[in-house]
């Protein structure tokens, strides 16, 4: 008896053995892929770190931590790159161009997916073709618009805020984004705050941009980073540092003799650092745009 | 979204919008004053009053305010700062010159061709290599230099024409646009060979190679000594590297008429089997992971070959890493690329200074700053602050303190007068791209001559595409 129960648990502990076994084995193999993932993404980001803190014969020299830190080298880059006029330069075109993406997207966003109109889905898919093009080839294009703007217009744009801003507050990007969260919205939202006497701009105001919380920080914050990090675009449209963001202020450490390695670097982490700020401040709502909006793989 | 957090959004973006209707900045000080100056300066007679006869006859360059889109950033951009305050405070015209930084080459490449697409006159003046200029031509954007330089009054003497180094003037002359003269060489930089001097005499050998011979046989011993792999010649495998082996071994990678690209010749095979036969022995090697410079102060390298722009790097490390060993710092120098000719073929190159064609005045304006500030005196300043060749011989007189402090560079500017340069034509760019990957399979183990016929057919296929675009 004692025999043939001991067998028996011997016999089930065989036969979920080799389950429990796969079931690790599967876990190794995702936590490996996981990690390699990881170090792949961070491994740049120390390597960054380290050449920021070497001197120059370190960094080029394919080192990969300093003999001694150099901590000096982000108050020689900050100073070098002219950081304090470009910072508070990208400070205002990130803000103007987050503001105004927030509105004209919301908006083409809330009409797309609560609207009714002829030519809806043909228009969507219009908008959406724009995704494919490369952004280089949109520059041409983009600036004859805007320089013929800036003539007819009281305002210059070349070499002012709105040739750096305004193309971009309507992206079919975050069009998309905001469409895909709308339309998770109940209908009967919109019967209700019908019957309260709502408008579709106060609805928008009210109730759907309120609920959208994670889609418009996810918004945000990739117009923040498109923002901040532009540079081919200021240079096109700009002749003087007077609008120049900081990603141009990095330039200067890159010369046809060859690259200040070490102070490009220290410039780099110095640039990075509001986009790290705010994402740490918006992971959350970040995260979760990403997954209810139908753009997680 | 909360209602607090709604209201903190509206905030930000009326803030960011209120940011936004702040007045554009006034503009430079420089620019105001430039447009009070011709009324305040007009006269009919003076230095500047504008010629009686010859082709630009009646062409008054007097107050004229010109901007100059160029890519020198950093100390470099500070110090032209001051060299163009000199021109605007003392030149007897008026002429106001706005020099701006515009990024890179590229980055200028695009704003011209936006510019040009747009229908708006890009700066008057703007830098660029030989193969932007064939492309700019192709929308006639930019000016013959030939016709203010043969002027009788705003020209150059025979006397400056003969001073400017030929090979550096003749890059800018373009067979296909009917020999317009499109660029104009402000400054020049020179391929190289660095070599450590206090090493090679440890090897036995008295000075730096001046044959390929001589060159490969320095390069394995120093490799030997090493013995682990390193030692002996880092490979530089660019189209610029190609070019200058080439003319070292007595060839051209330019057709006689400079209008076709030859790669096949005896003279590029040469100078691959020599460099493929290095690789095999352990006299040569990559590093790619980081700049040669480093591995060349280390001992690793008893030779290198680059651009003469990278002396100051050189000059750096070699302090740097002579410290950190303990050791007194290794003598080292440049000589020319080792070669079969009687004399050093050099590759010598660098962007041009354009003008774009615009007002008459405006492009006479911008002549004559270049004239200007190509003359010797101003040349010397302008290679003391940028570690430039200078493009006039005659300025060697003004650089003798500058060289006693620089010996490399003195070394180099010794050999200015043997230039040759890479081709003009307008596939260039896409051509050195293609260069590079066919060296690139030759040191992996590709048939040479199989290799440079596929590159030399490429490139003229490129060359003939593109030109299509001029008829």
């Amino acid at each position: 008896m004692a025999n043939s129960a001991l067998a028996g648990q011997g016999g089930t502990m065989q036969e979920t053995h080799p389950a429990a076994r796969r079931a690790a084995l599967s876990r190794a193999a995702i936590y490996l892929v996981l990690i390699v993932g990881a170090a792949a993404a961070i491994v740049p980001f120390l390597y960054t770190v380290s050449v920021s803190l070497m001197n120059l014969t370190e960094a080029t020299g394919g080192r990969a931590l300093p003999a001694t830190p150099q901590w000096t080298n982000y108050v020689e880059a900050w100073r070098d790159a002219q950081f304090s006029q470009y910072f508070m330069n990208s400070v205002k075109i990130t803000l103007i161009s987050v503001g105004g993406a927030l509105v004209f997207c919301a908006l083409a966003a809330y009409a797309f997916a609560q609207m009714e109109f002829p030519g809806k889905s043909f228009l969507f898919t219009l908008l959406l073709s724009t995704l494919m093009l490369p952004e280089a080839i949109t520059w041409v294009p983009n600036f004859i618009t805007v320089s013929w703007l800036g003539r007819i217009s009281p305002v210059p744009w070349i070499n002012n805020w709105p040739a750096l801003t305004i193309p971009f507050m309507a992206s079919a990007f975050g069009i998309f984004l905001l469409r895909q969260f709308f339309l998770q919205i109940p209908q009967e939202l919109w019967d209700s705050a019908q019957i309260d006497g709502s408008g579709h701009l106060r609805y928008l105001i009210t109730v759907v941009l309120p609920l959208s919380s994670a889609a418009v920080m996810t918004l945000v914050l990739f117009g923040f980073v498109g923002a901040w990090n532009a540079l081919a675009w200021p240079i096109l449209v700009t002749t003087t540092a007077d609008w120049r963001p900081i990603s141009y202020g990095l330039l200067v450490f890159l010369d046809e003799a060859g690259a200040l390695l070490h102070l490009q670097m220290a410039g780099a982490i110095i640039t990075m650092l509001p986009i790290v700020v705010l994402y740490f401040f918006t992971q959350r709502h970040f995260i979760d745009g990403i997954a209810t909006t139908g753009l997680k793989g | 979204m909360n209602r607090n957090r709604f209201w903190m959004l509206a905030v930000l973006l009326v803030a960011s919008l209120v940011l936004a209707a702040c007045p554009a900045p006034a503009a430079p000080a420089a620019e105001m004053e430039a447009d009070e100056a011709p009324a305040a300066e007009a006269m009919d007679a003076g230095p500047c009053a504008p010629a009686t006869d010859g082709p630009l006859a009646g062409i008054d360059p007097r107050g004229q305010t010109i901007v100059w889109w160029h890519q020198h950033r950093g100390s470099r951009e500070e110090k032209l700062a001051v060299i163009v305050e000199d021109f605007n405070s003392n030149n007897e015209c008026g002429i106001v010159l706005d020099a701006q930084n515009q990024g890179g080459y590229n980055d200028i490449r695009d704003k011209v061709n936006a510019s040009t697409a747009s229908g708006e006159q890009p700066a008057s003046l703007i830098v660029g290599y030989q193969n932007d200029q064939a492309f700019y031509q192709l929308n006639e954007v930019l000016a013959d230099f030939d016709k203010f330089i043969d002027d009788p009054t705003w020209g150059l003497s025979a006397e400056a024409k003969a001073d400017y180094f030929a090979s550096f003037m003749e890059q800018g002359v373009h067979p296909v646009f009917d020999s317009q003269r499109l660029g104009f060489p402000p400054n020049r930089s020179m391929e190289v060979l660095y070599y450590n001097q206090t090493w090679l005499e440890e090897l036995g050998f008295s000075g730096p190679p001046s044959t390929p011979e001589e060159f490969e046989e320095m390069a394995c011993a120093a490799a030997d000594a090493n013995g682990d792999g390193t030692g002996g010649y880092i490979l530089r495998d660019d189209a610029s590297a190609m070019a200058s082996w080439t003319f070292a071994l007595g060839g051209d990678v330019l057709n006689d008429d400079n209008t076709g690209y030859v790669y096949n010749g005896q003279a590029t095979i040469d100078a691959m089997t020599m460099l493929k036969r290095m690789l095999d022995n352990g006299c040569a090697y990559f590093f790619t992971e980081g700049y040669p410079n480093p591995e060349f102060a280390a001992r690793r390298a008893a030779f290198t070959q680059g651009s003469s722009s990278g002396l100051p790097f050189y000059a750096n490390d070699m302090a740097t890493i002579a410290e950190e060993q303990g050791r007194d710092m290794d003598v080292w120098g440049v000589t020319a690329i080792p070669h079969t000719t009687a004399d050093p073929v050099q590759n010598i190159y660098g962007a041009d200074v354009m003008i774009t064609a615009g007002p008459p005045e405006q492009e006479l304006a911008a002549w004559l700053f270049i004239k200007w500030f190509t003359s010797p005196e101003n040349q010397a300043q302008w290679v003391e602050a940028s570690n430039y060749f200078p493009t006039r011989a005659g300025t060697e007189a003004h650089l003798s303190g500058y060289v006693e402090e620089n010996p490399q560079y003195g070394e180099a500017l010794a050999l200015l007068g043997f230039g040759a340069y890479e081709p003009q034509l307008i596939s260039y760019q896409a051509v050195r791209d293609a260069a590079q990957t066919a060296f690139n399979e030759i040191l992996q183990g590709a048939d040479i001559q199989a290799t440079l016929d596929a590159l030399t057919e490429t490139a003229n296929d490129l060359q003939e595409e593109l030109m299509g675009e001029v008829q």
